[in-house]
């Protein structure tokens, strides 16, 4: 990528405190994100103040691009609108992402245009800075279940539609598989992912 | 199930009694109502401030027979809100008190198609299953500013589809029934054809601002 600006990825935590798994994956995806040349940069949402989504939308009417919630969901909306890849970190809750994660999502509704499109014959809002944002999701799983992995692995797609990703993936790493395994399926995901330069 | 005694309403809307999640929740629980059955409601966002208070919404929830939760579509998923209060009823001791409670879930998008909210149905169903709460199934209303938080009884033909469906929907469910299939798909069925849809949903935000007053370009980009 000589002479190419980097390519920016950011990290959103959306674990609770004192999960030191997700911390771990946390730091290993930045490591390995910053070893292929990305400039990575990392939030842990439960240390943030973000309220919850009032569902007013002045953030497409009165005041386009910016929620009029004046705290730091603001800066997670800036950092998404201004990266290539998302990633993100969280409990799998309910086949889904944990309401730390989701409260920060929900926030993001201004980085899209209000009006709808169709994209492959179903409908989506056009990103506001005409962007494509790829998407990679580590879900923790206290032990193997089929169900909500593929509710979880569905949920990821189908934000990778509405982000209108090239590139997505959902890894599932079970808790308590170790330092090691969580290496390798970070390392693993990425490189098959191909969001790769 | 046998026939729900005592039904409550958690309406998962920041909009409250002003949102669609209310207003088709609203009109089911007056039919459930009609078939003799005790039925309250509960704005979430209202009850619900703090950790503690959402205990006390889970103490509503274990004290009813049938819990109908009704919220909108917020990125694929439930409101972070509603994700909240579904953590705290598996973690605190009312876990075990919710196993027999029978659920039934409705969730309105803006998106014209039905199947973009089957990710957060398939949330509150593992929801159940982890609790032990009976599921009832689900109904999914696309194009949600159609209706745009009016009353069902007074939002006129637009809605008739949906207004017979849950007549159907209530009739079942106080006869301790299932969501029929009939039902929940002619719920899911749009008034208009999608072009139109769109016509209409486009339109509509540039409309808000101007009858409110209101200059601002919506196409601003402030994080550019």
């Amino acid at each position: 990528m000589a002479g190419c600006l980097r390519l920016r990825a950011l990290i959103l935590d959306g674990s609770f405190k004192g999960d030191e798994e997700a911390k771990a994956v946390r730091e290993r995806v930045a490591q390995e994100l910053t070893s292929k040349g990305w400039d990575v940069s990392a939030q842990v949402l439960h240390e943030l103040d973000i309220a919850p989504c009032t569902g007013c939308f002045s953030c497409w009417t009165s005041s386009p691009g910016e929620c009029i919630i004046d705290d730091e969901g603001r800066t997670v909306a800036r950092g998404l609108a201004q990266a290539d890849l998302w990633v993100y970190i969280t409990p799998v809750t309910f086949g889904g992402y944990s309401s730390v994660l989701k409260r920060a999502l929900d926030r993001l509704i201004p980085d899209l245009l209000p009006f709808f499109r169709k994209y492959d014959g179903e409908s989506h809002h056009p990103s506001r800075y005409g962007k494509e944002w790829d998407i990679l999701v580590f879900g923790l799983l206290p032990k193997m279940d089929a169900e909500a992995e593929e509710a979880f692995r569905e949920l990821v797609h189908r934000n990778a539609l509405n982000s209108h990703a090239q590139h997505e993936a959902a890894a599932v790493i079970l808790r308590g598989a170790g330092d090691v395994a969580i290496e390798n399926k970070v390392r693993s995901t990425i490189e098959l992912s191909g969001v790769l330069p | 199930m046998t026939s729900p005694r005592r039904c409550l309403l958690l309406v998962g809307s920041p909009r409250g009694r002003k949102s669609t999640s209310y207003s088709v929740g609203h009109y089911l629980m007056e039919g459930l109502r009609a078939s003799g059955a005790e039925a309250s409601e509960l704005l979430l966002y209202e009850e619900a401030r703090s950790d503690p208070s959402l205990s006390r919404v889970v103490e509503h929830m274990v004290a009813a027979d049938l819990v109908v939760l009704s919220f909108p579509l917020y990125v694929d998923s439930l409101p972070s809100k509603v994700i909240h209060l579904l953590e705290v009823a598996t973690e605190s001791v009312a876990r075990e008190s919710l196993r027999g409670r029978s659920l039934m879930v409705m969730v309105n998008s803006g998106f014209p198609e039905a199947h973009q909210m089957a990710c957060a149905i398939s949330s509150c169903r593992l929801f159940a299953r982890d609790t032990g709460m009976r599921w009832e199934g689900a109904l999914s209303l696309p194009a949600g500013p159609m209706v745009d938080g009016t009353p069902l009884s007074q939002a006129g033909g637009r809605v008739r589809r949906q207004v017979r469906a849950l007549e159907a929907v209530a009739k079942a469910l106080a006869s301790g029934e299932s969501v029929p299939q009939a039902a929940a798909d002619d719920y899911a069925r749009m008034a208009i054809p999608r072009w139109l849809y769109y016509s209409f949903a486009n339109r509509m935000w540039a409309k808000r601002n101007r009858r409110r007053g209101i200059k601002a370009d919506l196409r601003k980009a402030p994080y550019r």
